[in-house]
């Protein structure tokens, strides 16, 4: 089978990564250099440079791609999925940003594929729990809902939640160093328990309400992070 | 479509027309449109599969 190939060429390693179905080898990474000079042009619009940052980062790709290989998903869906996902980070680079296209890259690629899987284990549970699965001499009838032990996506759940706790972590990076406070403090971020308004409010010599829309400001903040970033 | 370069434009891998901007990835063709569209696209779109089969493309070369 020809995707069995594929499977066989993508684990040969990290040096030999080769287009799906083919020998060909995928084009290396920038240099250093090329990937500074490309950035430098990327807020030009110049198709030409985005052309080259996806081309260039292909190999990203199948190294996430790999990761979900134990999923219900072929090879060939799980690097098309992490294309969208490179053309999209790409696309949304800010540059002007202290985080490595690298990293920006691999989270976006992570995501569309997480996001895929999720939207298709959405899609299996609308299956009836009362599907009949067999029928036994006497016409009993084994259900769906008789053999279903644990959830199906608490694997990809686990998974998201990774995912979204670096997405998280990235965020409060963006925040100054006394919103930061604020949101470990409340929220019991890092090792610390969760404060209550007051307690905090107390802490830092500022008054409940004032944490209060303190606190509203940072979370809309850190969504529309959150959202840029996904 | 003939470019203004005399060339003729190349054919987008997703909507198979003949454009004159866009990307090329791996000798593959997204007009500057479909790339627009898959960009704004979410995973539950019904077009989402379509441009997923379209990427396949960038990805396939012929065994020798």
């Amino acid at each position: 089978m020809w995707w069995i190939r594929i499977r066989i060429r993508l684990a040969g390693g990290a040096e030999e990564v080769y287009y799906v179905g083919g020998s060909e080898a995928l084009p290396p990474p920038l240099t250093k250099d090329e990937e500074e000079e490309l950035l430098r042009k990327l807020p030009t619009g110049d198709p030409a440079v985005r052309s080259m940052l996806i081309e260039r980062n292909l190999r990203l790709v199948v190294y996430i791609a790999r990761k979900f290989e134990n999923t219900s998903l072929y090879i060939e869906d799980l690097v098309s999925i992490g294309t969208i996902g490179l053309i999209k980070a790409v696309n949304t680079f800010d540059p002007s940003k202290k985080i490595k296209l690298a990293t920006y890259a691999s989270r976006c690629i992570e995501n569309e594929i997480l996001m895929f899987l999720r939207r298709n284990n959405k899609l299996k549970s609308e299956v009836s729990f009362d599907e009949p699965l067999n029928v036994d001499w006497d016409g009993n009838e084994l259900l769906l809902s008789d053999v279903l032990g644990t959830d199906s996506d608490t694997i990809y759940k686990n998974l998201e939640e990774e995912v979204d706790r670096a997405l998280l972590y990235d965020a409060l990076d963006k925040l100054s160093e006394r919103e930061r406070k604020i949101m470990e403090l409340r929220f019991g971020l890092g090792k610390g328990e969760e404060m209550t308004q007051k307690d905090v409010a107390d802490l830092l010599g500022i008054s409940q309400s004032y944490i209060s829309r303190l606190e509203k400001r940072i979370i809309k903040r850190l969504r529309r992070e959150f959202h840029r970033m996904m | 479509m003939i470019g203004l370069d005399g060339k003729q434009a190349p054919q987008c891998i997703v909507c198979q027309q003949e454009k004159a901007d866009g990307i090329t990835v791996c000798g593959q063709f997204i007009c500057t449109d479909c790339e627009r569209a898959i960009v704004s696209t979410d995973v539950s779109d019904v077009r989402y599969k379509h441009y997923v089969d379209c990427m396949k493309r960038i990805w396939w070369r012929v065994c020798p």
